[in-house]
């Protein structure tokens, strides 16, 4: 047996650097109305559609239209882990949404090149990666590796702020309707990431209570206690945030004790010995390991830390506690209510209830996405919707294809390489659609 | 090895403190004759080589930038042939790619240029590394070819 514990220290890691501008590089054009006809319209420009973006360009599919709500590549990804001031990933560095085969510069090679910006402990993390060892990724390279990504596959110049509210695809194309304008696509592409699981409804009636709020949301200032409900790491995250402030900090976890673990899940799913307990097993296993796997984890090197917070009396840890209700008067600490009758109070309750997928459900006609125990039906060998050959997905939506992984960084590459192959063959066998052809309405 | 003779299995990793320059070089040395012309053409334009190797890097993929690899290429070209004759001595080819860094960019530095910028000093290194891809891509390109999109 190996035990390995890695220190907390590498979790600490600049954030803000300085990187180069580089010499004669155009500043993007402000974008011009989106276009009404595209070849290929990719719905969300985070890590996934950034990945497919790029692996799309290689494939010489350049007439691409990227709708994100945020107006920027992997806008809402680097926001939530600003907002709980994570500084380094769980990814090792062969995870990321560049491009393989084309040689391309990948991001440990970008870590290597901005050597002299690096801290000493994010070099030996490049050394251990380098000599095939576990690491983790500094937040701040990883995003400037992505505007690199970004930039060299023309992703900024085809990004159009946009919140799409439908997508209805025919025989003949994919008609997208986004606030203030409808776009033509012959295929479209859903990255849609995934959304903060909301509190179940019978914790409080009515409108959320004041003083509660989500972990993607920030924590006042004026909070001097508080309560982090949660098992994984944005859970972490706020805690060490919290105490860092000098707030008292009440931990509920529902489980009965913390999980820590690497990377959140076992990218061995993409390997022969995960393949093949997921491969052509029955839906049903496959739910039961998806449930398994998907579970809440914090990474190792939090470990010290919690055990010392909780030891000193800074961090309460209330293990095995369901929640049964929340309330709070006004101006008054918010209290969480556990099953066995007890309470927690707080000046300020965050909820890190995790994520529901984003299955393309809601925008896709009533039926169409043909979702099965909350998953979408998909081709395992293209990923399209089976009930829409012109519609595919990438990301976590994939989970019941290609495992828990499929919502990692390593899974939209996976993914990404079924997609855009297949995108760029079909649209390779097929005759172009006219430019001028005004766009449908909608089915 | 049998299963008897004692195996030592500790290893050492390359330093983290020396200069980040090394580092880079590591890199840049493994670039093809292309990207390595392509840098040394507008290397005169950064202070540093990294900056010119992520330049390359987004010309190489039609990113506008006021200049295109077709005329980056001759530049370098132009650059490595009048240098290069002032660049005495041969490739020793060391196993350890530090080693040769470090020897390269000594005989870099040997030719007395006082007007090499840090980014210069490395491409030519790196070329001078890899001179004999660098001049076979002299002889057998008599275009410039674009990247494989």
């Amino acid at each position: 047996m190996t035990t390995f514990i890695p220190e907390p220290h590498l979790l600490r890691s600049p954030r803000g650097r300085d990187w180069p501008v580089l010499p004669g590089a155009a500043p993007v054009p402000e974008p011009a109305a989106p276009p009404r006809r595209v070849d290929v319209a990719i719905v969300g420009a985070g890590l996934a559609g950034l990945a497919v973006t790029s692996a799309l360009w290689h494939l010489g599919v350049h007439d691409v239209a990227l709708l994100d709500a945020t107006g920027r590549t992997a806008g809402r990804f680097f926001d939530r882990v600003d907002m709980l001031r994570q500084h380094v990933l769980r990814s090792p560095y062969e995870h990321h949404p560049g491009v393989e085969g084309y040689r391309d510069c990948e991001l440990l090679d970008f870590a290597r090149l901005h050597w002299a910006r690096l801290t000493r402990v994010e070099r030996r993390e490049i050394r251990m990666a380098q000599a095939g060892h576990r690491s983790v990724v500094p937040v701040d390279v990883f995003e400037a590796y992505c505007r690199h990504v970004a930039a060299i596959h023309h992703a900024d110049e085809r990004l159009w702020p946009a919140v799409v509210r439908a997508v209805r695809p025919d025989e003949d194309g994919v008609v997208l309707r986004a606030d203030g304008f409808e776009l033509t696509a012959r295929f479209a592409i859903l990255c849609l990431g995934e959304e903060r699981r909301a509190a179940p409804e019978s914790w409080w009636s009515g409108r959320r209570p004041a003083g509660v709020g989500y972990w993607d949301e920030p924590v006042p200032d004026a909070a001097e206690s508080l309560v982090v409900l949660g098992a994984g790491l944005s859970s972490a995250h706020l805690i060490m945030n919290g105490l860092a402030a000098g707030r008292r900090v009440h931990w509920v976890l529902r489980a009965e004790a913390e999980r820590f673990q690497c990377a959140d899940v076992n990218s061995s799913f993409f390997r022969a010995e995960g393949r093949h307990r997921f491969d052509g097993v029955p839906w049903p296993d496959r739910l039961t390991l998806m449930r398994r796997e998907r579970r809440a984890s914090v990474m190792f090197e939090f470990r010290p830390l919690l055990a010392r917070a909780e030891a000193d009396g800074r961090l309460v840890v209330h293990r095995g506690r369901p929640v049964s209700a929340v309330t709070a008067k006004p101006h008054g600490p918010v209290r969480t209510e556990l099953a066995d009758g007890t309470w927690v109070e707080g000046d300020h309750l965050v909820l890190a209830l995790g994520t529901t997928v984003s299955t393309g459900a809601a925008l896709l006609p009533d039926g169409l996405a043909g979702p099965r125990d909350g998953w979408p039906d998909l081709d395992e060998r293209t990923l399209a919707y089976r009930n829409a050959s012109r519609v595919f997905t990438v990301g976590a939506a994939a989970g019941m294809v290609l495992g828990p992984a499929a919502r990692n960084i390593d899974g939209h590459r996976v993914a990404t390489a079924r997609v855009a192959a297949t995108v760029a063959a079909r649209l390779a066998g097929e005759p172009p659609v006219p430019a001028d052809e005004k766009a449908r309405s909608l089915v | 090895m049998s299963d008897n003779e004692s195996f030592d299995s500790r290893f050492t990793l390359p330093a983290v403190d020396d200069p980040a320059a090394v580092e880079v070089g590591v890199i840049l040395l493994g670039l093809d004759a292309e990207r390595l012309l392509a840098g040394l053409g507008v290397a005169s334009m950064a202070d540093d080589p990294t900056t010119v190797a992520l330049l390359v890097d987004r010309i190489r993929h039609g990113v506008p930038a006021g200049i295109t690899l077709a005329g980056m290429v001759p530049a370098g070209v132009h650059r490595w042939r009048s240098v290069r004759a002032a660049l005495a001595g041969t490739v020793t080819g060391a196993a350890a790619v530090r080693a040769a860094w470090a020897e390269a960019v000594r005989t870099v530095d040997a030719a007395g240029r006082t007007d090499l910028g840090p980014a210069s000093r490395a491409y030519l290194a790196a070329c001078w590394i890899r001179q004999s891809e660098v001049d076979r891509y002299l002889e057998d390109h008599h275009a410039v070819p674009e990247v494989p999109a």
